[in-house]
């Protein structure tokens, strides 16, 4: 037994490192089956975790890989409003717990897609209502595979910043349907993020910003 | 740089032209982190051939109609910097840096797992900076640190090395004057803990016991690049000049 627990202890990997023979362990994230030798390598760099209960080894990585997660929270730019989709181009992630912050950026941009079933809870007409081409979103990702499928149905998710059509003003927040122009007086519908009026939110987003529009 | 007209390769002590033996690699150095822009970087010097390996995405690829619908697309540039060669070369990409690029692309296809991230494309940049024979086998090995420094998911480290043949002996390693005068080239790229050969490549002629002793001694050498490979993940940097 403390020949075995040895073996399956924490340790710094690299890929391609013998984790476990196939029958011992189940392969978990970061690692892979090579079925020739009959073991579970690991395939990225990072440090090695073997849970002895679900009897499931996985490599925790050292760096990694900057592309959307499912259930996480991105930022994106609406670039096509279409009768049935939305589509956005995603450029990072962010955390909406315990307060909002900008995590980091991927490592490109990805498209994603809002369908319109998950615009919002209401019955949605039509998108134009919600969204315009070159709105800043926060969205929810909700698979792991390219053409990522988005959902803004949770009050946390919808426009963040937006620009009044009619002067080009940045919108203020006045509910979660409603945006107002400050210069110019003129009221869009959109599905608005609750967090849209936060200024924690907002800085965070600055820097990204300024470096968009520049 | 042709024939090296007058010098001995081998001398009467079975020493090369540099004091290596037959059997033995030039200082290796590795080194990762070494850009910040890119997902992963490394910089890795045979003696004086030195490459500089960048590693981007997977991310989607810029012309979007080239996408796999199933697997990554896997995108290496091969580039000979101007300046890395004794005479300038041109910086537009010659025959023999496109046929390198396909080579060391092949040589990764089967090693990254593209099936994890459909529609999308990773890019692999090699740059030489300075060339001095088996640039090919650096890029490669240099290739494999930059993605595991990515943390791009394979199935294990490669690494590359060159077996040649000069005054009917197999030299291992070979540099620019042995290249150009040298009767054969053998580059090997190989994947220890998968026993996998990438890349197999032989320029010349070598006879058929030659070709299996070279690959020995290739794959032996290979095997202890690897296990630098594995330092440098742990360490950042690594060289076999201070051991």
């Amino acid at each position: 037994m403390s020949q075995s627990s040895r073996r399956f202890a924490e340790r710094r990997v690299v890929p391609g490192e013998e984790l476990a023979v196939i029958e011992e362990f189940n392969p978990g994230p970061g690692t892979y089956v090579d079925e020739e030798h009959g073991v579970v390598r690991a395939s990225v760099e990072g440090v090695a975790h073997y849970d002895l209960q679900a009897r499931i080894v996985s490599v925790k990585p050292m760096k990694p890989l900057r592309v959307p997660r499912p259930g996480s929270s991105a930022i994106g730019l609406v670039t096509q409003v279409r009768h049935d989709i939305v589509l956005v181009e995603l450029y990072g992630e962010v955390r909406l717990r315990p307060a909002p912050a900008w995590l980091y950026e991927y490592s490109g941009r990805f498209l994603g897609g809002i369908p319109v079933s998950n615009i919002s809870e209401e019955y949605v007409k039509s998108p134009d209502d919600y969204y315009r081409p070159g709105d800043i979103v926060l969205v929810k990702v909700l698979n792991s595979r390219n053409p990522y499928h988005l959902s803004t149905v949770d009050p946390p998710y919808g426009v963040v910043y937006a620009e009044c059509s009619r002067c080009g003003a940045i919108l203020d927040y006045v509910n979660t349907r409603t945006m107002k122009c400050p210069r110019c007086g003129h009221v869009e519908k959109r599905k608005v993020s609750v967090l849209a009026s936060s200024k924690v939110l907002r800085l965070a987003l600055k820097r990204y910003l300024v470096s968009y529009y520049r | 740089m042709g024939k090296a007209i007058g010098v001995k390769l081998i001398d009467e002590l079975g020493r090369r032209h540099d004091g290596r033996l037959p059997d033995q690699m030039r200082p290796v150095k590795m080194r990762i982190n070494v850009l910040e822009n890119a997902d992963g970087s490394a910089l890795v010097e045979y003696g004086r051939t030195r490459i500089l390996a960048a590693v981007y995405g997977p991310r989607e690829p810029v012309q979007k109609f080239m996408a796999l619908p199933d697997r990554a697309l896997l995108r290496v540039r091969y580039h000979m910097a101007p300046f890395s060669t004794e005479e300038r070369k041109s910086p537009a990409p010659s025959r023999r840096e496109i046929e390198l690029s396909k080579v060391i692309r092949e040589a990764f296809e089967d090693i990254i797992l593209v099936k994890y991230f459909p529609r999308t494309a990773i890019d692999i940049f090699l740059e030489v900076l300075q060339a001095d024979g088996g640039t090919r086998t650096a890029a490669v090995t240099a290739a494999s640190l930059a993605l595991a420094n990515a943390g791009i998911p394979m199935k294990a480290l490669v690494a590359g090395v060159a077996v040649g043949k000069i005054e009917g002996q197999l030299v291992l390693d070979v540099d620019e004057i042995e290249d150009g005068s040298g009767e054969a080239d053998m580059p090997v790229a190989y994947a220890p803990d998968i026993e996998k050969i990438t890349l197999f490549q032989l320029n010349g002629v070598l006879t058929r016991e030659e070709l299996e002793r070279g690959l020995d001694m290739a794959l032996n050498a290979i095997r202890e690049l690897v296990e630098l490979e594995k330092r440098t993940l742990k360490e950042e940097y690594v060289s076999t000049e201070e051991v």
